[in-house]
């Protein structure tokens, strides 16, 4: 068969490439199916044993000869198995493409092993795993090292060294490290690359003393310990490691003995071999995605490019992407997979069935979306709903939590603030990017105009776009900022005004405990805090005061800004990850001579703050009480559970409540949970305003209701994402067994499986009178507050205390 | 913020008890009725029916607290209501009565009234006062915090005593196991008495050793202290000893704490043994009392 020529090679046995075989096999189409290793969905096959594989996006129908279904890793794979041999897929295994020459109709491939094929098309379904970056030291190659870790439950008792700092070889670690001694090398100081959650992860479990970690360490060689080297018995061995290794580290160079090296250092993706060919790349930067048409064809004619190097890392995509070229070059006309649901959507549109025209007025209409790709664009839209709101109806009210942005199609949008004209929107222009950065409720209530059409996209939908589209980002942050000056600063003044003032505007972004600014700097700039909360402190002798406190959508220290001050009179801290615009100090102080207004509420915004320094500043003690609730994550919380120490008297009522009311399972843990000036936080869910939980969701079975309650709904895999992305700790995974009948039961025909969900406090949704726990506490310990109401509560407690 | 069931709604059912105890009280001073007042006037039964319906009401509570889906009103409202209306409905039963009492099932009903408000108030006095002490006991530390800090002081010990002699190790290793947490059942709870003990005499022949109280640690900090510099141990092995002593102290004041916030834990709930059955015993005795009344009415 090599040496031969055929219609269709396609490169890669991922979902993508197997798929694509399938269609052709099936058509009877000249094909080859190439890969590089000795098995199907190599990724796949490289998942953690029973590994549970989604099927999202779960709206997408599947287009595919292939079956495909979420379930188990084994299942999968035997089913594509199967559906190799029947659709006849003709696949060459170890056969890894290292060129690629030609044109259409006649293009040359050769390979590893120095045989050259021949082919009319291309399909390219190669993923972005590529190769795992090797350890290229002297010794590299001996059998401890290796890259990829199958099951970390079938090594124990072994002392194993992962080399990495990324995800990969944080996770791999921290399994390990349950049954093994594990030592982890890190060439940098911290775990930048790592998600925030698994950095949270391994900096506990390196500080806890359950892994050991060495910074700024490189492998120098790896070789056979001499007991080894000798040939002594393997039971020799058994006592002591197998292997040595030398290190070099800040210190000096080090030697570790161990069994084995799980070296997770990346992946070289195969972009090289695609440029070479000649595929143009939308930008030079390294996860940059390659130029396709509608019809996944690159910039060389014949050579189609699918999957995860084309930018969709989902397998149904990928599946559904290889199934749809090979219809196409089979010269039928083949309408993307999400056609007839897009098509459903745009239904209430006028000449809503043509899907394409109406996406490309999208993509062209909306300014937010213009920079992004067709193809991203197309995935937006399926998750994203066309609402056509009558006149004078509410499209979201001021202080209803956010779970989604609006954007104009038709009509107009009436946005009211406290004050003033409302604003009108129209088509094109987008609105709820406060509530989405901030986290916060609306400032600001939305009513219909006549004829008005909008589209209306998940809070989810839109952070996935804003961490990868730089041209989204830049969008809403400039509307965020011409809507902030005016809705918060300068409600009366013109929209030039604004413009021309927004041009001053910087972001700047601050970690958590991150110093702002401190007593006795020069007041160079104004801040608004946009998202996060700041604590405003003074330093009395020995300790710090805090006197104020800034939620997002607040001026921050406006106080030391308005009274003719040059230098700053307090510390400004973040309390969590904040963010924050700011202008130059001298253009405010102009605008202020300038604006009458702008001073008359400025100086308003002054008395307040001065009143709220002065009952703080009083109570030293409420400073501390404040301090020790911030600290423990009160600044991001909407709903959270505190408890009189003085009040409670241990009955457990609350966790019997919360049990009762939730099949029997509690969500809270009463007794856990820091405790300090009487004031203790049990462990329950604190409903933030950016929820942690929902970031990384992959069913995004997480959502949040317009009264801030944020809850799981049914669709969760029992992934544990959210339980991991908890820094509170309050989702717990719980065992559900599903409902077997009597029969099933008495027949013992198959036992039942247990299914794992991610279960957290839904602050009683579905119950009438709210919290079940608050309700039910007979002592009135238990309470539900608000960020907001923190500083209040430690006021009382300082006068209580007191 | 947090309110008390105390001051629930300022006051609410505080000042709707007083406001009906003070009517209550004016009728009955105001009432001349043609025979010495007693449960039989109009007032009489008047003040029955209302001071038994409100027995009803209060013994509803038991239900409520345990209704968890009812969204009529909340439990600290309900426990407000409780105890301001269960001492007026004490007031009325004694109008009631008119102050006739006799060796029969009507006055045993009435000391049953009397004993579960009285039970009723040190609940009161319990709820108010000790969940504030417990808390100094605690500090800021939960229980399992207490225990934890207990067994590293009871390893920081035994790890020195190693460097000091076998002997040494094996006193304190028995002063650790034979530590009393103050658990146990609830009336050792409530007695809350130290119960540990020290075997001394360790070595020596089997006769020669004795078992005796180490309460607070009491023995163990006497035998470390009788320990003399020079003549068997070396400089060094005597600052060990001191540091020996330092860490019995520790752990004698975390095992009075912990046992004390034991003791308050459980008498926050031995009460309820009391009053809830007496509540039981009264509602018998009531209804006894009903229907003897119209029996011989």
């Amino acid at each position: 068969m090599l040496d031969s020529n055929f219609d269709l090679v396609i490169v890669g046995a991922g979902p993508g490439g197997l798929s694509a075989a399938a269609r052709a096999g099936q058509q009877g189409m000249s094909h080859v199916l190439l890969e590089a290793g000795g098995a199907h969905a190599n990724t796949i096959q490289q998942y953690q044993q029973h590994k549970h594989v989604m099927a999202e996006p779960s709206v997408l129908p599947l287009r595919s000869d292939m079956e495909f279904a979420a379930g188990r890793r084994e299942a999968i794979l035997e089913s594509w198995e199967r559906g190799i041999s029947r659709a006849k897929v003709n696949i060459k295994y170890h056969c890894e493409v290292t060129a690629i020459r030609g044109a259409r109709g006649n293009f040359e491939m050769s390979t590893k092993s120095g045989v050259s094929i021949r082919g009319k098309h291309i399909i390219l379904a190669l993923g972005v795993q590529g190769h795992p970056r090797r350890v290229t030291v002297p010794g590299g190659d001996l059998p401890c090292v290796q890259y990829t870790l199958e099951s970390a439950d079938a090594l124990r008792g072994e002392t194993i060294v992962v080399v990495g700092a990324g995800d990969a070889a944080i996770e791999n670690a921290i399994a390990l490290s349950r049954s093994n001694s594990v030592i982890l090398l890190n060439r940098n100081s911290g775990f930048p690359r790592a998600k925030d959650a698994n950095a949270a992860r391994i900096t506990r479990a390196i500080s806890a003393g359950r892994i050991k970690c060495f910074m700024h360490a490189e492998v120098r060689s790896v070789q056979a310990s001499d007991a080894r080297a000798n040939g002594r018995q393997a039971s020799d061995n058994s006592a002591g490691a197998p292997y040595r290794m030398v290190i070099s580290t800040q210190e000096g160079e080090r030697t570790l003995a161990f069994h084995r090296v799980i070296a997770r250092l990346g992946a070289i993706p195969p972009r090289q071999l695609v440029e070479s060919i000649g595929v143009r790349f939308l930008s030079s930067e390294a996860d940059a995605l390659p130029e396709l048409s509608s019809q996944y064809e690159s910039t060389v004619p014949g050579l189609f490019v699918i999957g995860a190097l084309a930018g969709y890392p989902l397998i149904k995509q990928a599946m559904n992407q290889g199934f749809e070229v090979v219809e196409h070059l089979l010269g039928r006309a083949v309408a993307p997979a999400d056609h007839d649901i897009l098509r459903d959507k745009f239904r209430i549109l006028r000449g809503g069935s043509d899907v394409e025209r109406i996406v490309s007025l999208i993509h062209k209409g909306l300014p937010i979306f213009r920079g992004i790709q067709m193809l991203a664009l197309r995935e937006l839209l399926l998750v994203s709903r066309v609402v056509t709101p009558g006149k004078r109806s509410s499209i979201f009210a001021r202080g209803d939590y956010a779970s989604s942005i609006f954007n104009v199609l038709r009509g107009e949008v009436h946005l009211e603030a406290g004050g003033g004209a409302p604003m009108i929107l129209r088509g094109g222009q987008l609105l709820g990017e406060m509530s989405l950065i901030s986290g916060r409720p609306h400032e600001t209530s939305a009513l219909a105009g006549a004829d008005c059409i909008l589209l209306e996209t998940p809070h989810s939908a839109i952070r996935k776009l804003l961490r990868t589209e730089q041209s989204v980002r830049a969008y809403i942050d400039t509307v965020y900022s011409l809507r902030a000056l005016r809705l918060l600063l300068m409600p009366h003044a013109s929209p030039e005004t604004i413009h021309a003032l927004s041009k001053a505007v910087s972001l700047h972004r601050f970690a958590p405990g991150a110093e702002i600014f401190k007593e006795g700097d020069p007041i160079e700039r104004f801040y608004l805090v946009r998202s996060g909360s700041v604590a405003l402190s003074r330093r009395t002798g020995e300790q710090d005061t805090v006197v104020a406190y800034c939620a997002a959508n607040s001026f921050l220290d406006a106080l030391g800004c308005l009274s003719g001050e040059t230098t700053r009179s307090l510390n400004a801290k973040s309390m969590v990850a904040t963010e924050a615009l700011s202008i130059d100090h001298a253009s405010f102080k102009a605008l202020l001579k300038a604006d009458a207004r702008l001073a008359a509420k400025m100086d308003a915004e002054r008395t307040e703050q001065l009143t709220q320094y002065a009952h703080m500043q009083a109570r030293p003690k409420a400073g501390n009480v404040f301090s020790y609730l911030m600290s423990h994550g009160l600044g991001e919380a909407t709903s959270v559970l505190v408890i009189d120490e003085t009040l409670c008297v241990g009955c457990d009522q609350c966790e019997k409540a919360c049990a009762a009311t939730h099949e029997g399972v509690s969500r809270l843990d009463r007794s856990a949970g820091p405790s300090l000036h009487s004031l203790h936080l049990p462990t329950s869910c604190r409903h933030c305003e950016h929820p942690h939980c929902m970031r990384d969701c992959p069913p995004s079975a997480i959502h949040r209701l317009p009264n801030g309650e944020v809850y799981i709904d049914e669709t969760c895999i029992g992934c544990g994402n959210c339980e991991e992305n908890c820094p509170y700790g309050v989702i717990q995974m719980a065992e559900k067994t599903p409902k077997t009948s009597l029969f099933e039961k008495l027949m013992r025909t198959k036992p039942a499986e247990t299914v794992k969900t991610a279960v957290k406090c839904d602050v009683c949704a579905s119950l009438k009178g709210g919290p079940a726990c608050v309700r039910a506490c007979p002592t009135g310990a238990a309470i539900r507050i608000h960020a907001e109401d923190v500083l209040e509560l430690a006021r009382q407690r300082a006068v209580a205390l007191e | 913020m947090h309110q008390s069931f105390i001051n629930f709604r300022h006051y609410r059912y505080g000042l709707i008890a007083g406001v009906a105890s003070l009517i209550t009280l004016v009728t009955y001073l105001l009432d001349r009725p043609r025979v010495p007042p007693n449960g039989g006037t109009w007032l009489g039964y008047t003040l029955g029916t209302i001071a038994a319906l409100l027995v009803i009401f209060l013994a509803l509570f038991g239900i409520r607290k345990r209704s968890f889906r009812s969204t009529i009103g909340t439990a600290i409202g309900w426990l407000s209501a409780h105890v301001y209306l269960g001492l007026a409905a004490l007031l009325i039963a004694t109008l009631h009565s008119g102050m006739h009492f006799g060796r029969n099932v009507h006055t045993v009903a009435y000391v049953l009234m009397c004993l579960v408000t009285l039970s009723g108030c040190w609940g009161v006095y319990a709820y108010v006062s000790f969940p504030g002490a417990m808390m100094q006991q605690r500090g800021n530390l939960r229980r399992s915090e207490f225990l934890r800090q207990i067994a590293e002081l009871d390893s920081s010990s035994l790890e020195l005593a190693e460097s000091i002699s076998p002997q040494m190790t094996q006193l304190l290793a028995e002063g650790a196991r034979r530590t009393d947490l103050g658990g146990g059942n609830l009336w050792k709870q409530l007695r809350s008495r130290d119960e540990s003990t020290l075997l001394l005499g360790i070595g020596s022949a089997p006769r020669r050793s004795s078992l005796v109280s180490n309460a607070n640690q009491r023995a163990l900090i006497r035998t470390l202290a009788e320990i003399r510099p020079g003549r068997s141990s070396s400089e060094v092995a005597l600052s060990s000893v001191q540091k020996l002593l330092e860490l019995a102290g520790s752990k004698a004041v975390l095992l009075q704490r912990l046992r004390r916030e034991t003791q308050f834990a459980a008498l926050l709930r031995i009460w309820l043994f009391l009053h809830v059955p007496l509540c039981c015993a009264l509602l018998a005795a009531l209804c006894i009392h009903v229907v003897t009344v119209f029996l011989y009415w």
